[in-house]
C-alpha cells in the first residue's frame, strides 16, 4: 500500500529543456478511436469470453456467473435506493478521510520538504511507514471508533492517503530547480514570495500525482472497512451479497464499485492535465 | 586610434562618476578541511556607471560563483562587493540578473507577459506601472505582443528575449549576464548580442557579461577582465577601444579586433603577451 516514490506519474518528466520541437505530447498523434475504441474494444472482448466461457461450463456457473447475468443484477441493484445509499456512505467517509489527509499532508509534506533538518530527521521513518500495509491498523481502529459510523473508512481513508500525498509533497518541493530559485531571490522575492510564487507552482505536479494516488488508495481503503467490519458501506453490501448466496449481485457491486474508483480516476486526470497545461508533459506547441 | 586610457580604473574615471559596482578583495572557497575548493582566490576591481565590461575565463574558473556573490546569492568567504556603494548583503534592489538556462530560469507555468512581471508584482509596483514597463521592456527586446504566449511556445533565442526583458522591466543600475548566449545557435547570438549593445547604449545601463567565448568579449566590452584557471584571481584587464556601434561583420575585421582576441587568447592560454 501507499505510493512508490517518488512516483511521477505521467506528470513528472524531468525539468529538463527539451529540444524544441520535439515536446513529448503525451498520447500525441492518437485518434479518439485508438485512445477509446481500442481499449473498449478489449474490455468487450473479454466480456464475450467470459460469457462463452460460463454458459459452455468451461467455467462453473455457479461461483462465476455470466456476464449477461451479473448485468442483469447489475441494473437490477441500481435501481434500489439500497446501493446508493451504501455508495454515498463509502464516498463520504472517503471524502472526509481524504479532506483530512490532504489538510494533515500537505503541510507536512511541505514542511518535510523545506527544513534539510525535518527532512533529515523524518525521512527514513517515513519511507518505513509507509511501507506497513494501512490495512493493519484496522483492528486498532475498530477498537477506537467502533464499526457503526462513518468514521473507521474516513480513518482507513486517511491513512491510505496521507502518506502518497505528504511524500509526494515532500519530494516535489525538495525538486524545485535551484536556478529558478535563484531567479526569484535575485529579483527580490522573500521568503514568503517564493513560496506562493516559486515553491507551490514548482511542486505542484507532484502533489497532483499525490492526491490521485491518495484518493484511489483511499478509496480502496473506505471500502476495505466496510467490507471487514462492517457498517453502512459498500464494501458490507457487497458482503452481504456473498452470505445471501447470489454471487451475481457480488459480482455487480465490484463492477459498481470499480466503475467509481474509475470515476474518481479520470476525473483527477482530467483536473490535472488542465491545471499542468504547462508542464513539459503537456505541451501541445512547441515551435 | 585613440590614446589607451588606463585599464584598471573604470572608464571616464573622473571623481563624480563613482563606481556603480566594485568588488573588493572578493574570495570564494566551496566546502571545508580536506575538501575545500577555493573557487575565487581573490579579486578587486570596479566598474563605473554606464560601462560595459566582459569576464572572460575558462570552464570551471568562478564566473558563475562571481556573479552570485555580486548578486548576492552566495556569501562570499572573503571580500565585499558593494553596489550602488552599498556593501552586498543578500539580492540588491538595483541588480539584475540573466542566466544562461532560460529555461529554468523562466517560470514555465507563467505567460511572458507575467514572466516579466512577476518580480514587479512581489514588490507591489502599481499594475498600471508594470504594464506599462512591460510593454516597453517586451518592445526593446523585439518581442511586441508575446505577452500571453508561454516561454516553452518560444525558441531559445526568444527565450532569452523574454529574461531580457524582465530585467529590464526591473529597471536595475547593473545588469548581470552569467553567459547568456551560450546555448543558442550562431544567428540568435549574434542578433542578441547585436541586442544586448543596443539596449545598452539606449538605456545606460552598466552591463556585466560573462562569457567564455573571446570573440563575444571583446565584440561587446569596453573593458575586458580575463581570469586564471582557479584559484582563480585577475590575469590581466584589457580595455576594448573599439569604434561604436559596433557591427558583427566590419568591427570583427578591423585590426584592433583581431589583435584584441589574439591577446585575450594568449592571455587564458597562458602564454607570454607582447603589451
Ligand atoms: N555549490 C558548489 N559546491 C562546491 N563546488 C562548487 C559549487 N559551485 C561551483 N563549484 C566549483 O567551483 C568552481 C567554479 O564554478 P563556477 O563558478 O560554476 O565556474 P564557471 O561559471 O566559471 O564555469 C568549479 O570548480 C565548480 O566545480
Ligand atoms: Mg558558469
Amino acid at each position: 500500500m501507499g505510493a512508490d516514490v517518488p512516483v511521477h506519474g505521467s506528470a513528472q518528466v524531468a525539468q529538463k529543456p527539451l529540444p524544441s520541437g520535439v515536446a513529448p505530447r503525451s498520447k500525441a498523434g492518437l485518434t479518439w478511436w485508438q485512445r477509446v475504441g481500442e481499449p473498449a474494444l478489449v474490455v468487450l472482448c473479454v466480456i464475450g469470453a467470459w460469457e462463452l466461457l460460463t454458459r459452455t461450463g468451461v467455467l462453473p456457473a455457479k461461483d462465476l456467473p455470466p456476464a449477461t447475468v451479473i448485468g442483469a443484477a447489475f441494473i437490477g441493484d441500481i435501481q434500489q435506493s439500497r446501493v446508493w445509499e451504501a455508495l454515498g456512505a463509502t464516498l463520504t467517509s472517503w471524502a472526509v478521510g481524504l479532506a483530512g489527509s490532504i489538510l494533515v499532508g500537505i503541510p507536512a509534506g511541505l514542511l518535510l520538504g523545506s527544513s534539510q533538518l525535518a527532512y533529515r530527521l523524518f525521512q527514513p521513518s517515513l519511507e518505513f511507514v509507509r511501507t506497513i500495509p494501512s490495512i493493519a491498523a484496522l483492528p486498532l481502529l475498530i477498537l477506537l471508533l467502533g464499526t457503526r459510523g462513518y468514521q473507521l473508512a474516513a480513518a482507513m481513508t486517511f491513512l491510505g492517503a496521507v502518506w502518497p500525498i505528504m511524500i509526494q509533497t515532500m519530494y516535489g518541493v525538495r525538486d524545485v530547480d535551484p536556478t529558478t530559485m535563484d531567479a526569484g531571490r535575485a529579483y527580490g522575492l522573500g521568503p514568503f514570495q517564493l513560496f506562493i510564487r516559486i515553491v507551490l507552482p514548482s511542486a505542484f505536479p507532484y502533489i497532483a500525482t499525490g492526491l490521485r494516488l491518495g484518493a484511489v488508495v483511499g478509496l480502496l481503503l473506505s471500502v476495505a472497512a466496510s467490507l471487514i467490519a462492517g457498517g453502512t458501506g459498500i464494501g458490507f453490501l457487497i458482503v452481504n451479497a456473498s452470505f445471501s448466496g447470489v454471487p451475481e449481485l457480488v459480482y455487480a457491486r465490484i463492477v459498481l464499485t470499480g466503475i467509481v474508483g474509475l470515476g474518481v480516476t479520470l476525473t483527477l486526470v482530467a483536473i490535472e492535465s488542465r491545471l499542468l497545461f504547462w508542464h513539459a508533459s503537456r505541451r501541445r506547441t512547441v515551435t | 586610434m585613440s590614446e589607451r586610457r588606463d585599464p584598471i580604473a573604470p572608464a571616464g574615471g573622473d571623481v563624480a562618476n563613482a563606481p556603480v559596482l566594485e568588488v573588493r578583495n572578493l574570495g570564494v572557497t566551496y566546502g571545508s578541511g580536506s575538501d575545500a575548493v577555493v573557487a575565487i582566490r581573490e579579486l578587486s576591481f570596479s566598474i563605473a556607471p554606464g560601462e560595459f565590461v566582459c569576464i572572460v575565463g575558462p570552464s570551471g574558473c568562478g564566473k558563475t560563483t562571481l556573479l552570485k556573490s555580486i548578486a548576492g546569492l552566495l556569501r562570499p568567504t572573503r571580500g565585499d562587493a558593494y553596489v550602488a556603494g552599498k556593501r552586498v548583503d543578500g539580492p540588491p534592489k538595483d541588480l539584475a540578473l540573466v542566466f544562461q538556462e532560460y529555461t529554468r530560469s523562466l517560470l514555465p507555468w507563467l505567460t511572458v507577459g507575467d514572466n516579466v512581471t512577476f518580480p514587479l508584482a512581489a514588490r507591489k509596483v502599481p499594475k498600471s506601472e508594470q504594464l506599462a514597463r512591460r510593454k516597453a521592456a517586451l518592445a526593446q527586446v523585439g518581442l511586441p505582443g508575446f505577452d500571453d504566449k508561454y516561454p516553452w511556445q518560444l525558441s531559445g533565442g526568444m527565450q532569452q528575449r523574454v529574461a531580457i526583458a524582465r530585467a529590464l522591466a526591473y529597471e536595475p543600475a547593473v545588469l548581470l549576464m552569467d553567459e547568456p548566449f551560450a546555448s543558442l545557435d550562431a544567428q540568435s547570438r549574434a542578433d542578441l548580442e547585436d541586442l544586448v549593445l543596443k539596449v545598452q547604449r539606449d538605456t545606460g545601463l552598466t552591463v556585466v557579461f560573462v562569457t567564455h567565448d573571446i570573440d563575444e568579449s571583446v565584440y561587446e566590452a569596453d573593458r575586458v577582465i580575463v581570469l586564471t584557471q582557479r584559484p582563480t584571481a585577475i590575469r590581466q584587464i584589457l580595455a576594448v577601444d573599439l569604434p561604436k556601434p559596433r557591427d558583427q561583420i566590419t568591427t570583427k575585421a578591423l585590426p584592433e579586433f583581431v589583435r584584441l582576441r589574439t591577446e585575450v587568447l594568449k592571455l587564458i592560454k597562458n602564454e607570454p603577451t607582447v603589451d
